[in-house]
């Protein structure tokens, strides 16, 4: 009856014990069920970057339990996270035990699908990115490319392709108004020789004569034989 | 020069001396300009001897202003492409897209870089090999090459009347451009260190004769010469025009724009190199890290090196397993590139990394582009105007036609250089077409200037024009020193091209090496492609002396004489 008082209690110092120590078994660089955690504070924010504490552990722990509670729907608390080899990095080891036998731990797969699903929340929450937040083992999805709603560069072609063929319009229309202008100065022109030549008696454009800057009207020089009838 | 006192006086039907009504420059800036402008080229920018001139005019310039003219405008149309891209955000050869299911990068751009893998896969679409034309044309580059081509043609269309106006802005806009380049270049971090490398001169390279040659072939490429478009420039001038400074002005202003571009091309080319080392840097600083579990932010780019040492010490075999690469800022500064690299890859890149890296890229691709332009008047101009005075076409025939006309055939042709292995073809056009056919163009005007016509002719040609007669600098170059030169550059570029064993780099994909380019040999038709663009415009040089020669033989009298000797 001793014995059974004294197991009675001791037991649950056995239990917690137990608990711990196996807990320290699962949780481990070398168990199966651990994922690698770096977390790069000082290359992410610099001056502003926090400290990391237990708090901020906690933080993570609440967040881990968040994501599985999100993908298996089961009811994870932050105790079925064990984080354990932590190191000046700051990185460590942690695992996700089951919150219905807190000693099993949960399989790597479905840890990693429950991460890679709230993975962007997991970065916001931390303030980090997929580089400075690494869970060693769990690539990043790469984000998809960011297509261009409309395709900029045929836009912008188009626009210039535009104005070269405004401008090529304007240049042959205003050459073909020079054109028909000079045409209609030149026939007004002929026409006006024309006249000047109905005018004139003796056959000398008035042209030629406005040309001259003063001429001697020959006709006038009696003694001058240099204009001969014509 | 003697081309513009024959011609004053061309007979006419009815024995009277007529005028002919010759465009003329508006002013004298106007034709500085168009030459700064046709001499200041993509290749004072990009350091690579694209362009050529002494003067030229004649067939056998022409035919080389052609071939020139092909390729150049194609290389304009890939900077439109690059010029559409930059209103993007963020810009297009920043990151690498991702595979079909979107699991990875696209492996071909996760082993070189991105912007590699936008010039040669996105833009070129490039073959790995010279001989498949399989894929047809790349429609997107024609489109490019069709508004360059269009747009050039708008410019040119009245003569030297409108691009006279034109060139205010083509010539003077990269200065400004260069400027504001510099500014921006000179707050970046690792500006200083590529200006450094470019003053410090490493006096052991001056022993190479290598170098020598390359600093004499840049300048004659540079200069635009043996096109025959500074020759149709200056036709436009008026009689009586103290070529000489112009002469020496243009030479002047070129060289300045060389050493002034070559400021912010350095002081980039520097930001780029320390970006490049910052990375590898931090690469190597996060293996250490992590692998020794060390607070992160303790080691920095600063202490690195105390720290690898300490580490070194102590643990050198898990440092060694970690791989780390060796950062040398020397050596990434080296690893400078010209040409096409230089612009489409290597700035590219450094302008991602600045702030608001559209506006940079718009201003950047922009000034190429009226770079080019400014250039590529010059060669339409010396297509244009030996055909011309050479009056190939009647009369009647308007000048836009005959633009259209040269426009349009080389639009046609050029469409090569949108297939898949376009970029190949441009370099053997650029070497073939432009290079060898310029040195002996040259050559034989020089020889043909001062020997044949005789230097006293020419210098009472010049006397009339200027007023004065050349000095003795001007004789000892014409005669001896630059004849000899130009010998010399010719002979050097053979020798080297027998070295090379006309061999280019491909990008391939599936190579061993990549993204390091494998060498293919050319095959034989495209040799046969090789020399012809060498000989088909160098033999007209012959066959015009020999047609002279006939002509004067059989004492045809003819008026109006050709001006035109070569």
């Amino acid at each position: 009856m001793w014995f059974m008082l004294l197991l009675l209690v001791f037991n649950p110092f056995i239990t917690t014990e137990s608990r711990a120590t196996a807990a320290g078994q699962l949780c481990s660089k070398d168990s199966p069920y651990a994922f690698k955690v770096r977390i790069s504070l000082k290359t992410a924010l610099g001056d502003e970057a926090y400290e990391w504490d237990e708090n901020e552990e906690f933080y993570f722990q609440a967040t881990v339990a968040y994501g599985m509670r999100k993908s298996m729907s089961e009811p994870f608390n932050v105790s079925n996270v064990l984080i354990c080899e932590e190191t000046e990095r700051i990185s460590f080891y942690f695992v996700v035990t089951d919150p219905y036998s807190p000693l099993k731990p949960i399989p790597k797969a479905d840890v990693e699908k429950a991460i890679r699903m709230v993975r962007s929340r997991f970065n916001n929450a931390f303030s980090l990115d997929d580089q400075t937040l690494e869970f060693v083992g769990i690539e990043p999805t790469l984000a998809p490319a960011w297509e261009q709603p409309i395709t900029v560069w045929l836009i912008v072609f188009g626009v210039i392709m535009g104005l070269i063929v405004l401008g090529l319009i304007m240049i042959i229309v205003t050459s073909q108004r020079d054109k028909m202008k000079k045409a209609k100065a030149a026939e007004k022109e002929e026409e006006n020789e024309e006249a000047y030549f109905k005018e004139a008696d003796n056959g000398i454009s008035c042209q030629t004569l406005c040309r001259s800057e003063g001429r001697q009207n020959e006709a006038f020089h009696l003694d001058d034989d240099k204009l001969t009838t014509l | 020069m003697a081309a513009g006192r024959v011609r004053a006086c061309a007979v006419s039907d009815d024995n009277e001396c007529q005028e002919e009504k010759r465009a003329k420059w508006d002013n004298k800036l106007q034709y500085v300009l168009s030459c700064t402008g046709f001499a200041v080229g993509l290749g004072n920018v990009w350091r690579f001897p694209y362009l050529c001139q002494t003067y030229g005019g004649g067939i056998a310039a022409m035919l080389t202003s052609f071939q020139q003219g092909l390729f150049y405008n194609t290389i304009l149309a890939w900077t439109l492409w690059y010029f559409f891209h930059s209103f993007e955000e963020p810009l297009p050869w920043k990151n690498c897209p991702l595979n079909n299911n979107q699991t990875a990068f696209v492996k071909e751009c996760e082993q070189s870089t991105s912007v590699d893998y936008f010039w040669y896969r996105e833009t070129l679409n490039i073959s790995p090999d010279m001989n498949m034309n399989g894929s047809g044309l790349q429609w997107w580059i024609v489109l490019c090459l069709i508004a360059a081509w269009l747009i050039l043609y708008i410019c040119i269309l009245r003569g030297i009347e409108s691009f006279g106006k034109v060139i205010y802005f083509t010539a003077i806009f990269p200065y400004l451009v260069l400027l504001i380049l510099l500014v921006q270049g000179l707050t970046l971090p690792g500006a200083i260190d590529g200006l450094i490398y470019l003053i410090t001169p490493e006096l052991t390279v001056l022993n190479q004769p290598r170098v020598w040659l390359d600093a004499a072939t840049q300048i004659f490429f540079s200069l635009s010469l043996g096109y025959g478009g500074l020759i149709a420039f200056s036709s436009y001038n008026s009689v009586k025009n103290d070529c000489e400074v112009d002469a020496v002005t243009v030479a002047v202003i070129n060289s300045f724009t060389s050493i002034f571009a070559s400021i912010p091309i350095f002081s980039i080319l520097g930001f780029k190199a320390t970006m490049a080392y910052w990375d590898c840097l931090d690469k190597n600083i996060l293996l250490i890290t992590n692998e020794f579990d060390i607070q992160d932010g303790n080691i920095t780019k600063e202490n690195y090196d105390g720290w690898l040492n300490d580490l070194n010490a102590t643990h050198s075999d898990r440092i060694l397993f970690l791989n780390l690469k060796n950062c040398d800022l020397q050596n990434l500064l080296k690893q400078g590139a010209s040409g096409t690299g230089l612009v489409f890859i290597a700035f590219t890149e450094a302008i991602v990394r600045m702030p608001v890296p559209q506006l940079w890229a718009i201003l950047f691709f922009f000034m190429l582009f009226s770079l080019g332009l400014s250039s590529m008047f010059g060669n339409i101009e010396g297509i244009l105007t030996p055909l011309l005075d050479l009056k190939v076409f009647p009369k009647c025939v308007p000048k836009e036609m005959i633009a259209a006309v040269i426009c349009l055939v080389s639009f046609l042709i050029a469409l090569i250089f949108t297939t898949a292995s376009g970029n190949y073809w441009l370099a053997i056009f650029d070497k073939y077409a432009s290079a060898f056919p310029l040195l002996i163009i040259a050559f034989f005007e020089l020889i043909g200037i001062i020997y044949i016509y005789g230097i006293n002719r020419f210098c009472d040609d010049l006397e009339f024009m200027t007023g004065r007669r050349p000095n003795l600098y001007w004789h000892m170059t014409w005669r001896f020193i630059s004849p000899l030169l130009l010998f010399a550059i010719f002979v050097a570029f053979v020798a080297i091209e027998e070295q090379h064993q006309l061999s280019y780099g491909a990008w391939n994909p599936n190579y061993v090496d990549f993204p390091k380019k494998e060498e293919k040999e050319y095959t034989g038709w495209v040799i046969f492609v090789c020399v012809f663009l060498v000989t088909f415009p160098t033999v007209f040089i012959p066959l015009t002396a020999l047609h002279q020669l006939i002509r004067s033989k059989f004492g045809v009298c003819y008026q109006g004489n050709p001006t035109i000797e070569l």
